[in-house]
């Protein structure tokens, strides 16, 4: 065996999920005998040498149910027959892998006897959910660094929204435990917690009619799967950076990851983890760089201040059987992200910027009843205790000192956080203290007092808190050999402390400096619970097989409302149905579901904004709001066009109703108010074709064709089908006319190349080595064109879209042996052929730079607010600009060039384009 | 703040996978440093439309601090600036237009930085609005310069100095690392032309003031000897104090503790003339005499200055032997002149003011630098 095939295997093994591991699947199967197909009885089912054993019925079938996620053996013993044995039968969790088996009789002679046959999970009737899975080896394989960019490959995810529909419409399961962080799914992640890439055995996106047991979404599941401690200690050091590289190549990439698992002592096995990324360029754009060679970007455009980002995770999870059936999982995880948020207003001041920083705990105890070994009707499941909680705290930050890379070694300083958690609306009514009012920079290229601030922050202090106790008990009965039936349910006690403030530097109800009046502070501070209750059932007759459901979800906002009554709970009924089977050797899928979810619990909450354009500077919450809901049809058919490939297609129709938007109660926008408004619909078809490793070699395409459309796009736009006749005031509601949604990407294809170059090639440097590329195309996002100024809308809602975008990603791995370690160094290149990707424009221009017209409008607005003369002694003196010599930049005539190039730097179209090619060198250390 | 250049990421730093480049840091552009009219022994330091006044050497000698109308201001807050030696633009500014103080005009008459960054100033806090001229607010406070609004009050102004009355200090000059010199001064804000837009502000001098900075907070006693002091300087090595005062041509000197005043010198002045601010090195002062008319306008007791006619000069005067000698002649306004702790340079306030005899909103002056005006 070569260095690289003992690699492969080593990869293989530590991809493949360990004993007991907590995703659970079945296995099934009839077994014959060999010359006359009858069907033998009593035939001894042993999986893993018998830790789980049957016996076939009557009719020659057997099911086991319960067996761990991974690879087992499987050995067939019955006297007269020769034993027959298969020993890599892979189970995957949530589904049923079928082996056949045809055994020959001693006395029987048959040369060519395949005694095993594993039912191909392409065309498994039984697999009714529509689920792209990615395992731990395809993540090491692909260029993916982190969960959410491997699920952002898979059909019909478009950066966090899947099939058209809103952020945050779906759940995170992680090991069957829901972190959904339903504060503010849909604009600051879906998960609670972030979850490290190395810890994970698999990950499932699941977009049909996914199982009863899951809640809290309404457009898809994500199911992670961790590992569990192997019975050797075994393990990853890995480190990669971009630091080789120079000039805009290095975005100061750092990243550092050390696992590893194994027993101690005889029973208990532990899996511990240490994730440390950051990066200093944390956003970075292929925007051109400027042309005036006074900007300091006209030269280097890559570097941005106060743009990094630093995240640290660390986890542990114990694993020990409790007795023969109970298995017991403690699994702690805590994270931190943190990040210094470039803005353009602070991109001059080098002591003050926006910053942000997320802390996460998760702690879970899992007891895991396993099924008996030889009941026909076994009762087992998982019980789960845990709790998670998060908090977010965003303002003004001072500027990093890095210690290392974009390490700064320390817990981000958010000014003022005590007083925020504090929550104290009234003492807070006063101008915080700690807030300076901005000033205008005067170190920018420009001089001028326009634009750019230095010296204080924008006066945001924005901090919340979200939290959860859960309880969970999943069941699963077996009722004879055909049908499985599922039940359980859960109860999540939550608590949702907010607090913002803005314009900090002000006291309440001053006149802001950009307009209207300082906003009173906002907290809260509430106990919400959710629960859910589920019964499913799945029975299969030869190839055709039901699945049928239903779940109750129950959301108590919790607490009172404004006149001290308590609030309303609200509950949902959602029927879920499968029916699948084989004809014409293609298995055909008809699913339907109805799905709800309590809305984002930021919606419930007063909120602050300083933004006077579209959304008002204060946000009355509605403590009131139900249930968001969709319901979804599905046709799905895959087949096989020759063995080792598949074709699998999935057609749509999915729903949305109650979506959360802000209608007005009258003309001023502050007036609006969340309610349960909108609605959408979304259909499309996703085709994709997989061609499995042949020959060290795989390829997958995927492609979407789809059309989504809403009345509105997020919670916080405008409600856009309530007009206020501006005459008589009065409400005019039109019929609901849907726009296409932010998210209706029509078109999608993402084409996967994996493989390995055959260790025997003749050029060494090359044999083994791992390739992986991955293109995407995508069509334009659709967006609104509006005047200047924002108030006109210029065509239809949505009625434009932006370019279309590419790229190329790559990961090229070389196995090394390393002393006595296995290991290996990687490449991993991301947008390879550096395309500027346009993901947003100007909505008045529908280009990425300002035209001239909106520069000189801007820069003249600024001149007219501060037309002083610029005397020598000021640090806004330029020379240059001094066309007279006179020591005084004076008049139009010499101020207007400033303003005008100042203006023209401020609207720099720089995150209008899409991060560059991103290249990291890595190398790791397998133990 | 000291400018920063941005940084790439070097061939030295490429070749290491483990030194972090330094393109995380603001883009920071660096000020001008030469000036339009920078040629020549005398330069003009500030070309402000607003008043530029009262400079004063930080204790190195390597800055001049100043009193500015800021022009970005709609308040017409006076600032405190810090120039360079030589010239330039200002390297720190302090203007207190926080949010809390934006119902208020506020004023800095008075700063000494200094060599660690001490910084003492006095801030004067008015309301705004007609008829509020008066502060209401006037504080000494000790602080530093990277944090000058975390501060120690250290008096409160009017306040009685061993039975004087002192509404406002002038010209602080540090004497150690706990001690100073001020000039105390009476603040009268009554305009002399009451129909006129411009507020005046006139400042009858009082005495010398010596301090010092304990636990408690200050001792402050008078220096004997100067009552009615309407300039002065440490001279002789900090061991006496050079004065003017005012309708008076001749320059006074007391020691440091206190005693009878000597008269120095007599400086032959045209006309009316006054001799508008002393400063002192070694033995070798540093007078400007100004062709000022004192008036009592209303017959108020209040003294007006007022332009009228006559030369302009600087002249040196020897404390040791008396003997005046005219340095540089001039037209217009030239006061408080100020000699560098360090080199011959004087810096001084030219047009508009009558250094530390009053202030008229209206009226633009700004600093000039004379190079080697003194040996």
């Amino acid at each position: 065996m070569t260095r690289a095939m003992k690699l492969a295997l080593i990869a293989s093994v530590l991809a493949a999920t360990p004993l007991l591991a907590q995703g659970t699947g079945g296995l099934v199967g009839k077994v014959v005998d060999a010359s006359s197909d009858r069907p033998i009885s009593g035939v001894e089912i042993r999986v893993d040498a018998g830790r789980y054993f049957t016996t076939t019925d009557t009719l020659g079938e057997y099911r086991l149910r319960g067996l761990p996620e991974g690879f087992h053996t499987l050995a067939l013993n019955r006297p007269g027959y020769r034993p027959e044995r298969r020993d890599r039968i892979e189970i995957r969790a949530g589904e049923i892998t079928r082996a056949d088996a045809r055994m020959g009789q001693l006395a029987v002679q048959l040369a060519e006897l395949r005694a095993v046959g594993v039912k191909d999970p392409v065309l498994d009737p039984l697999a009714t959910q529509t689920e792209q899975r990615i395992t731990a080896d395809q993540l090491r394989r692909l260029p993916v660094t982190t969960l959410d960019q491997a699920i952002e490959m898979q059909a019909g995810v478009v950066g966090g929204s899947y099939r058209g529909g809103r952020p945050g419409q779906q759940a995170i399961v992680l090991d069957g435990f829901g972190v959904k962080n339903q504060l503010d799914a849909s604009t600051n992640g879906v998960a609670a917690i972030q979850i490290p890439p190395d810890l994970i055995t698999s990950v499932s996106l699941v977009t049909n009619g996914f199982s009863a047991r899951y809640g809290q979404a309404i457009s898809g599941v994500v199911d992670v799967t961790t590992k569990d401690g192997g019975d050797q200690w075994r393990g990853r050091m890995a480190y990669e950076n971009d630091r080789p590289l120079s000039g805009g190549a290095d975005h100061g990439i750092d990243r550092m990851v050390l696992q590893a698992d194994g027993p101690l002592g005889k029973k208990l096995k532990v899996v511990g983890i240490i994730d440390l990324n950051g990066q200093l360029d944390g956003d970075p754009s292929t925007a051109p760089a400027p042309t005036n060679p006074l900007d300091p970007r006209s030269t280097a455009p890559y570097p941005l201040p106060h743009s990094s980002t630093e995240n640290w995770s660390a986890a542990l999870k114990l694993t020990m059987p409790l007795s023969s059936r109970v298995v017991g999982r403690l699994f702690g995880l805590a994270t931190t992200q943190q990040a210094y948020l470039y803005d353009p207003v602070y991109k001059y001041d080098p002591n003050d910027g926006p910053g942000s920083r997320t802390d996460g705990k998760l702690f879970t105890s899992h007891f895991q009843l396993l099924p008996p070994t030889q009941a026909q009707a076994p009762i087992f499941g998982d019980l789960r205790f845990g709790y998670f909680d998060k908090q977010f705290v965003r303002g003004t930050v001072d500027a990093p000192n890095y210690k290392f890379g974009a390490f700064t070694m320390k817990r981000l300083e958010i000014l003022d956080e005590a007083i925020a958690k504090k929550q104290d609306t009234l003492a807070t009514r006063a101008a915080l203290p700690d807030f300076g009012t901005p000033q205008f920079a005067s170190n920018t290229p420009w001089g001028v007092p326009a634009f750019f601030h230095s010296e204080a922050g924008s006066g945001e202090l924005s901090w919340n808190e979200f939290s959860e106790f859960r309880s969970q008990l999943d069941l699963t009965a077996g009722l004879g050999r055909y049908v499985d039936l599922y039940f359980g349910g859960m109860y999540a006690a939550q608590t949702v402390k907010t607090y913002q403030r803005v314009l900090a530097y002000e006291p309440v109800g001053a006149t802001a400096p950009t307009g209207g009046l300082t906003p009173p502070p906002t907290a809260s501070h509430f106990n919400p619970a959710i629960s859910g209750a589920y019964v499913e059932a799945q029975a299969r007759v030869q190839d055709l097989g039901f699945t049928a459901g239903v779940r109750m979800d129950g959301f108590s906002p919790g607490g009172a409302n404004a006149v001290n009554k308590t609030l309303a709970s609200h509950t949902a009924i959602n029927p879920r149905a499968a029916v699948s089977t084989m004809v014409a050797g293609a298995t055909f899928v008809a699913s339907l579901g109805k799905f709800s979810q309590a809305p984002d619990l930021q919606y419930l909450v007063n909120s602050a904004f300083d933004d006077t354009t579209r959304t008002g500077r204060f946000r009355p919450g509605n403590p009131n709001l139900g249930f968001e809901s969709a319901m979804q049809y599905e046709l799905s058919v895959r087949v096989r066009l020759n063995t080792g490939n598949s074709v699998k297609v999935n057609i749509y129709d999915k729903h949305l109703d109650g979506l959360v938007a802000s209608v007005p109660l009258n003309v001023n926008p502050d007036s609006s108010q969340f309610v349960n408004a909108d609605i959408g619909t979304v259909i499309g078809a996703e085709v994709i074709f997989e061609q499995e490793l042949t020959k060290n070699w795989g390829v997958k395409v995927s492609g979407v064709v789809q059309n989504a459309t809403a009345t509105v796009s997020n919670a916080f736009n405008i409600y856009n089908q309530t007009h206020i006749d501006p005459n008589t005031h009065d409400t005019i509601t039109a019929s609901r006319f849907q726009f296409p949604l932010d998210y209706d990407r029509r078109i999608a294809v993402t084409a996967q190349v994996t493989g390995q170059i055959d260790t025997s090639f003749s050029f060494k440097p090359l044999a083994g080595l791992e390739v992986s590329a991955v293109g995407h195309y995508w069509s334009g996002l659709p967006y609104t064109r509006t005047s200047a100024v924002g108030d006109t809308l210029i065509g239809a809602i949505n009625g434009s879209r932006l370019p279309n975008q590419k790229s190329v990603d790559l990961l090229l791995r070389r196995p090394l042996r390393i002393g006595k370690f296995n290991g290996g160094i990687y490449v991993d290149a991301r947008n390879v052929l550096n395309t500027a990707n346009q993901t947003s424009v100007r909505r008045d221009t529908g280009t990425p730079n300002a035209d001239s017209a909106t520069i000189v409008r801007i820069a003249t607005a600024a001149y007219n607010a501060n037309p002083n003369p610029i005397p020598y002694e000021s640090p806004r003196y330029r020379r240059g600009a001094d066309l007279n010599g006179d020591g005084v930049i004076a008049g139009s005539a010499e101020l207007m060039p400033l303003y005008t190039a100042a203006a023209r730097d401020f609207t720099w179209p720089l995150f209008v384009y899409g991060p560059p090619r991103l290249i990291r060198f890595g190398f790791e250390v397998l133990f | 703040m000291v400018p920063a250049p941005i940084r790439r990421c070097t061939a030295a730093c490429a070749a290491s996978l483990f030194l972090a480049c330094g393109h995380g840091e603001a883009f920071v552009t660096s000020a001008t440093t030469s000036g339009p009219s920078s040629a020549g022994p005398d330069v003009r330091l500030t070309y402000n439309a607003e008043q530029d006044y009262w400079p004063t050497w930080t204790e190195d000698g390597q800055g001049i601090l100043y009193s500015f109308v800021h022009p970005d201001t709609a308040a017409q807050h006076r600032c405190i600036g810090l120039l360079p030696k030589a010239g330039g633009a200002t390297t720190w500014q302090l203007c207190d237009d926080r949010a809390i103080q934006r119902d208020s005009v506020n004023s800095f008459p008075a700063y000494a930085l200094g060599n660690d960054g001490r910084l003492l100033y006095v801030e004067a806090v008015a309301r705004r609005g007609v008829g509020a001229t008066t502060p209401a607010h006037t504080t000494l406070w000790l602080a530093d310069t990277a944090t000058p609004f975390q501060r120690q009050q250290l008096l409160s102004l009017p306040t009685t100095v061993t039975g004087t009355a002192v509404a406002w200090l002038a010209d602080i000059t540090w004497t150690g690392p706990t001690s100073f010199v001020a000039l105390g001064q009476d603040f009268v804000p009554i305009g002399h032309c009451q129909f006129c837009a411009a507020t005046d502000s006139t400042f009858p001098g009082v005495i010398v003031l010596r301090g010092s900075i304990v636990a408690g907070g200050l001792a402050l006693t008078t220096v004997s000897g100067t009552a009615g002091a309407s300039s002065y300087s440490l001279a002789e090595g900090g061991t006496s104090i050079a004065f003017t005062m005012r309708d008076d041509r001749r320059l006074y000197k007391v020691p440091l503790s206190g005693g009878a005043p000597v008269a120095v010198a007599t400086v032959s002045l045209s006309g009316n003339a006054q001799l508008l601010g002393v400063s002192c090195k070694g033995t070798t002062c540093v007078v400007a005499s100004d062709p000022v008319t004192l008036t009592n306008v209303n017959g108020n007791g209040i003294i007006f200055p007022s332009v009228g006619t006559g030369a302009t000069e600087l002249r040196a005067v020897s404390l040791a032997s008396g003997v005046v000698q005219v340095l540089r002649t001039t037209a217009g306004i030239v006061a408080t002149p100020q000699i560098s702790p360090i080199t011959g340079d004087v810096v001084a306030q030219v047009g508009g003011l009558f250094g530390r005899l009053q202030t008229v909103t209206s009226a633009a002056s700004d600093l000039h630098l004379y190079l080697g005006l003194l040996p």
